[in-house]
C-alpha cells in the first residue's frame, strides 16, 4: 500500500493575494505587499510597516450574527479552508471524519482577540460588569491559539487528530509536517494542515524592541539587510494519501516527499552561527525523502531579512548542498512580511506554485550583495525553472528548525 | 527473537516521571495527597479574585519551591519554564538520566500547554495598554512564544532533536503523548521529554470567571448533581518515554507501560461538546483497541471531570458508550475535585495517578462528590489492596479536543 501523501487543495490568503491564483501572479510579478500599518495604531511603534491582507471583507464570508464572536485569526483561517476544501474537490460528507483531522501551525492564534481582556484588568472588577454582550467576553474562548484548529474541527465535524503546532516562526512547517506523519504512518487518509497568524501588537512591539524589524525595506540576504517586517497570513492545505486521491480522481497538485526538524539547542532567540542545527533539519528532510541535493532545484529560504539569520542560513544550505551549489534560493518575505507560526506552511504554498508553474519568485530589495551570502538568490525578478522536487526552510525562535521537500507529481 | 524485537520496538514505556503541583514538587506529594483526599483547593491571596463569583483555586504553593529554583539559576525564569523544568529534572532522575545516557540529536522535547506563560503575555499587554509599545520588555517577549520552555530544557541538557510545542484546547496532554508515540516508533528519536504545564493568572482567573464557567459555590464536585463550574488549578508534568527494546538495551527500569493511545475531537461545535461525549468515547476505544485491552480488564480510571455540567455529563456517556455495564463499576475518580482544573497539567497528572495505580499505589480520592448524579462507582477511600493491572487516563478539552491513555504494569 502505497503511503505517498499528495496535496489537492490550497487556500491562501497574503498580503499579495487572497486566493492560491492571486498570490501566484504576485510571486511571478513581484509584488511588494508591504505597507503602513492600519490595522492597528502603529503610531507609537519603533516599526510602523508590515504585511497586512487586502481587499478583505470579512462581512462577506460569514454572517453579521456570527461576525462579531470570530476573532481575526479564526475569520482568517475558515476562509482559508473554505478555499482549499473547494479547490481540492473533496467531498467531506462522503469522507469517514472521525479519521479527518487538523494540524495548523500558528503563533498567536485568537490571542489579539484578548487584548480588551486584559485592558480590562486595569479596571476595577466583578463578574458580569460589562454585560455578557461585550464581543470580547464572547471572544474569551476564541482568544487562544488552539481555537484556530477546535474552530475548523467544528466547522467541518472533523473528529480526528486535532492540534494546533506552536514553535514560533517553524509552526507552519511543523503543522504540514505532523499532518503528513498521520497518512504516511496510516492514522489517517485525509488531513487539513497549514498556518495562520493575525498582525497583531504584541509581536509587532515584541520584535521592536529586540531590535529585530527592518528601519526602511526587508532586504533578504542584501548586504545593508536590517531586519524583518511582520505579516499576516492563513493557508490550508488538503493533504491526502495517494491511494485516496487517485482513488476520487483528485487533481494532485504535488508531494510532500520528505520532512524533518531539529533544535539547535543554543539560545532562545540568536541561532547557532554554525548553521548545523537548520542544516540537520534539511538533511532529515532529503533522507525522508529519499533524495540527493542534486535532485532538488529550488530552495524556498527563511530569509527573514536580518543580519544572522541570513548568512546562517546560507552557511546551513552549503553545508548540506556543498560549498559551491549552484541552487536557486530565495525569500518571499520581502513580498509578504514574516507571518510567523503561519510563514511555514504559507510560504511553502510558493515552493508548489514554483513546481507547477515553472519559475522561481524573486528575493524583492536584495540591492548589495553580501560576500557571506553568496548564492544565487533569483534577486528582483522572477525566473522561468522547470523544476522536479523542491525544499522549503522554516525556523523559529528557540532554535527551532522544520524542513520539507516537495515533489512534482506527474499524474 | 526478531519478531520479539520488532515488537519492543512499538511498545512504549514510561522510565521517569516528574511533576509540580498544588501540592509543590514531585511526584510523591501529589500521588500522596491524592491517595489522602488532601484538596489544594484554597481562596486566592496572590492577586485580587474579591470581584469574582469564584474566589477559590489550586495554586503551586510558590514559596515551597525556593530552595530548588534558587539553586538552578530558575528564580527569574516564568513559572512556567521553572515548573516544567523541575518536573523534568525528577523524570531524568528517576529515568537514570546521565551526560551519555542518549545521543542528544535523537533526544527530541514535545510540550502542550493552553495559556502557555500567560503571566507573561499578561505584562506584555500591560506595557501596551498603560505605557508604550517601546517599553516592553525584550527579555519577557522571547518567553511568550509557546515553545519558550520546551527550548528553555533542550538548550539547559542539549537536547538537538525535533522540538514540538503544541496545543489542543484546554487538554492536550494525549495530543502530546500521540505525537511521541509516533516520532519513536517511526525510529526519529531514541528518547521524548513528553509533558505539559499550564498556569493560573489573574486575567485567566477572571476570564473564565465572566464566562461563568468557575464555581460560585467554590467548591470542585465532579459528578455531583450540585456542581456550578471548576475551580482553576495548575502546575507542570513531564514523562520520559522510550520503546521498550530502547529501556532495555540501556538496562533502564520502565515504570509502566503506555499501552494504548486515543485522541479524537468532537467535530461538533466550537466550544461545546457533544452531549453523548463522541470524541472522548472514540479516544477510549482508540486506546483500549491499541492496547487489547477489554473494558472489563480496566481496573482504575481517572477522569477528566471537572465538575462543570457538561463535561461531566458528556464523560459519563463517553464511558457507557465504550465501557457498557462496567461503567458503573470500574473504580474511578476525577482529581479536580483537589487539584482543580489544572488544565493540559491536569491531563498528565492523571497518567501519574494511572501509573502510581500500576505500581501498586493508592488511588486517588474522589473528594467534593457528595451527591453523585451518575451511578459510578467513585473511590471513596483509598484502595491500595486492590491490585491494578490496567487503568485508564481521560483528557477533555471544552474545545471538543478529547484524549485516552491506557498504562499497564510491565
Amino acid at each position: 500500500m502505497s503511503n505517498r501523501v499528495v496535496v489537492t487543495g490550497i487556500g491562501v490568503l497574503t498580503p499579495i493575494g487572497n486566493n492560491l491564483a492571486e498570490f501566484s501572479e504576485g510571486l511571478r510579478a513581484g509584488r511588494d505587499g508591504i505597507a503602513p500599518v492600519t490595522h492597528f495604531d502603529a503610531s507609537k511603534h519603533r516599526c510602523q510597516s508590515a504585511g497586512q491582507l487586502k481587499n478583505i471583507d470579512f462581512s462577506a464570508h460569514f454572517s453579521p450574527e456570527e461576525l462579531p464572536y470570530l476573532s481575526r485569526g479564526t475569520r482568517m483561517i475558515r476562509v482559508a479552508a473554505a478555499q482549499g476544501l473547494a479547490a481540492s474537490g473533496l467531498d467531506l460528507a462522503a469522507e469517514d471524519r472521525s479519521r479527518v483531522g487538523v494540524v495548523l501551525g500558528t503563533n498567536l492564534g485568537g490571542m489579539p482577540a484578548a487584548k480588551e481582556g486584559y485592558a480590562a484588568l486595569h479596571h476595577p472588577y466583578r463578574r458580569g460588569r460589562a454585560g455578557p454582550k461585550e464581543p470580547w467576553r464572547a471572544l474569551v474562548l476564541d482568544s487562544f491559539i488552539s481555537a484556530m484548529s477546535d474552530q475548523v474541527a467544528s466547522q467541518y465535524g472533523l473528529a480526528g487528530l486535532s492540534l494546533v503546532m506552536s514553535t514560533a516562526c517553524s509552526a507552519g512547517l511543523h503543522a504540514l509536517g505532523v499532518a503528513m506523519d498521520a497518512i504516511r504512518s496510516g492514522q489517517a487518509e485525509v488531513m487539513l494542515a497549514g498556518g495562520v497568524d493575525p498582525l497583531s501588537e504584541m509581536p509587532q512591539a515584541g520584535f521592536g524592541v529586540l531590535r529585530s524589524l527592518a528601519s526602511d525595506k526587508l532586504r533578504p540576504f542584501s548586504k545593508d539587510r536590517d531586519g524583518t517586517l511582520l505579516g499576516e497570513s492563513a493557508s490550508l492545505w488538503v493533504l491526502e494519501s495517494e491511494a485516496h486521491a487517485t482513488r476520487r480522481g483528485a487533481r494532485i497538485l504535488a508531494e510532500l516527499a520528505g520532512y524533518g526538524g531539529s533544535t539547535d539547542a543554543y539560545h532562545m532567540t540568536r541561532p547557532d552561527e554554525t548553521g548545523r542545527g537548520p542544516a540537520r533539519a534539511m538533511q532529515a528532510a532529503l533522507d525522508s525523502a529519499g533524495m540527493k541535493p542534486e535532485q532538488i532545484g529550488y530552495i524556498k529560504a527563511h530569509g527573514t531579512g536580518t543580519p544572522a539569520n541570513d548568512v546562517i542560513e546560507t552557511r546551513a544550505i552549503k553545508h548540506v548542498f556543498g560549498e559551491r551549489t549552484q541552487v536557486p534560493v530565495s525569500s518571499i518575505k520581502a513580498m509578504v512580511g514574516h507571518s510567523l507560526g503561519s510563514s511555514g506552511a504559507t510560504e511553502a504554498a510558493a515552493a508548489v506554485v514554483a513546481l507547477n508553474e515553472g519559475f522561481l519568485p524573486p528575493t524583492l530589495h536584495l540591492d548589495t550583495p553580501d560576500p557571506e551570502c553568496d548564492l544565487d538568490y533569483v534577486p528582483h525578478r522572477s525566473r522561468p525553472a522547470k523544476l522536479e522536487a523542491v525544499l522549503a526552510n522554516a525556523f523559529g525562535f528557540g532554535g527551532n528548525n522544520a524542513a520539507m521537500v516537495f515533489r512534482r507529481w506527474e499524474g | 527473537m526478531h519478531h520479539e524485537n520488532e515488537a519492543a520496538n512499538m511498545r512504549l514505556v514510561i522510565t521517569g516521571m516528574g511533576a509540580v503541583s498544588p501540592y509543590g514538587a514531585g511526584v510523591p506529594a501529589l500521588l500522596g495527597a491524592l491517595a489522602e483526599g488532601r484538596s489544594a483547593i484554597r481562596p486566592i491571596e496572590d492577586f485580587d479574585a474579591s470581584g469574582c463569583g469564584c474566589t477559590h483555586g489550586a495554586r503551586v504553593p510558590q514559596a515551597s519551591l525556593a530552595t530548588l529554583t534558587g539553586s538552578n539559576n530558575l528564580r527569574r525564569a516564568p513559572r512556567g519554564t521553572q515548573y516544567t523544568m523541575l518536573a523534568t529534572e525528577e523524570a531524568l532522575q528517576m529515568a537514570g538520566h546521565g551526560p551519555s545516557t542518549w545521543n542528544p540529536e535523537r533526544v527530541g522535547v514535545f510540550l502542550g500547554t493552553y495559556r502557555a506563560n500567560a503571566e507573561v503575555s499578561q505584562e506584555i499587554w500591560h506595557r501596551i495598554i498603560t505605557s508604550e509599545p517601546r517599553f516592553v520588555q525584550p527579555l519577557l517577549f522571547q518567553e511568550t512564544v509557546t515553545n519558550a520552555v520546551a527550548s528553555a530544557l533542550s538548550i539547559r541538557w542539549g537536547w538537538r532533536g525535533t522540538n514540538y510545542a503544541i496545543s489542543a484546547g484546554n487538554a492536550c496532554g494525549f495530543q502530546v503523548l500521540t505525537l511521541a508515540a509516533q516520532a519513536l516508533r517511526s525510529g526519529r528519536a531514541d528518547a521524548i521529554i513528553a509533558g505539559t504545564f499550564d498556569l493560573v493568572t489573574a486575567a485567566t482567573h477572571r476570564d473564565m470567571d465572566d464566562i461563568g464557567v468557575l464555581s460560585d459555590s467554590n467548591v470542585s464536585r465532579p459528578f455531583d448533581a450540585r456542581r456550578d463550574g471548576f475551580i482553576m488549578g495548575e502546575g507542570a508534568s513531564v514523562v520520559v518515554l522510550e520503546t521498550l527494546a530502547s529501556a532495555r538495551a540501556r538496562g533502564a527500569t520502565p515504570l509502566a507501560e503506555l499501552a494504548g493511545l486515543g485522541v479524537a475531537h468532537d467535530g461538533h461545535g466550537f466550544g461545546i461538546h457533544h452531549p453523548e461525549g463522541r470524541g472522548l468515547a472514540s479516544a477510549m476505544g482508540q486506546a483500549l483497541r491499541a492496547a487489547a485491552v477489554s473494558p472489563e480488564a480496566v481496573d482504575y480510571i481517572a477522569a477528566a471531570s471537572n465538575s462543570t455540567q457538561s463535561l461531566d455529563r458528556a464523560e459519563v456517556a463517553a464511558l457507557r458508550t465504550v465501557l457498557g455495564a462496567a461503567a458503573g463499576t470500574v473504580p474511578l475518580s476525577s482529581l479536580k475535585g483537589l487539584t482543580g482544573e489544572a488544565e493540559s497539567a491536569s491531563d498528565m497528572f492523571n497518567l501519574l495517578a494511572c501509573i502510581g495505580a500500576v505500581r501498586g499505589g493508592g488511588l486517588p480520592v474522589q473528594a467534593g462528590t457528595e451527591q453523585p448524579e451518575f451511578e459510578l462507582n467513585l473511590v471513596r477511600q483509598s484502595q491500595a489492596s486492590r491490585p491494578v493491572r490496567a487503568a485508564l487516563a481521560h483528557s477533555y478539552s471544552f474545545g471538543g479536543n478529547a484524549g485516552a491513555a491506557l498504562v499497564r504494569a510491565l
